[in-house]
């Protein structure tokens, strides 16, 4: 199983589209730096990520809070940078897609 | 678990290497070891010691310098990348007649054979996009 990083908002590239393309069933994918932007409810992102509960979905924290965002923790759990370790470990490969 | 982190943006004008910086932190307090960090394409900038960021910002290269520093992290810099974005070290700058180089302590230049055996000694490989 692979941990899959975004980190550009969905409105500037189309990373998000094409990895969740290439995920397979208990991937999971969090969204770090800009690619947060795609945990917002009411958008394409997220409805995105409504069609895909075979995908584990994350968001980094800090980078929600510096952007003033908040996540729904019912479809998208937030985690630390702790957590992003822990995940990093769990998964046994990390891809990046930037 | 043994884990190295591959930055590719540039300091202050992409968020690269201060996600990767929290990242390595974490990774250290958690009882893991990080291998190496091998900064590549704009990642090198990271390196330069001319960097003089605004006194209320974050110094990326002076942090870098210190967590490798505590915790004897291997630093590599990618040589193609760094000389033509102009990080050098007296090496290089003899080589090419520069009249100064500007290459960080902590830092090292050197090839790409250093991410492939990075890859090859760790448990995992993370790499910080620009």
């Amino acid at each position: 199983m692979i941990l899959h990083t975004i980190n550009k908002s969905p409105y500037s590239s189309a990373i998000f589209n094409d990895c969740l393309r290439l995920c397979s069933d208990g991937d999971a994918i969090l969204f770090i730096e800009d690619g947060v932007y795609a945990t917002q409810q009411g958008t394409d992102s997220y409805q995105l990520i409504e069609q895909h509960p075979e995908v584990n979905f994350f968001a980094l924290a800090p980078d929600l809070e510096a952007r003033g965002l908040t996540s729904d923790q019912a479809k998208v759990l937030t985690v630390d940078d702790n957590g992003f370790v822990e995940l990093a470990v769990k998964y046994q490969k990390v891809q990046s897609w930037y | 678990m043994i884990i190295s982190v591959v930055i590719l943006g540039a300091p202050y004008s992409t968020q690269a290497p201060a996600t990767a910086l929290r990242f390595a932190k974490s990774a250290i307090a958690a009882g893991h070891t990080i291998h190496r960090i091998f900064f590549y394409h704009d990642g090198v900038n990271c390196a330069n010691e001319l960097i003089i960021p605004a006194q209320d910002e974050i110094h990326l290269p002076n942090e870098w310098q210190s967590i490798a520093k505590e915790n004897t992290i291997d630093m590599v810099v990618c040589i193609a990348s760094a000389i033509k974005r102009g990080v050098i070290d007296p090496t290089e700058a003899s080589r090419y007649e520069k009249p100064a180089s500007n290459l960080k302590d902590q830092f090292e230049i050197s090839g790409l054979g250093q991410l492939v055996d990075a890859s090859i000694h760790s448990d995992r490989v993370i790499t910080f996009g620009p």
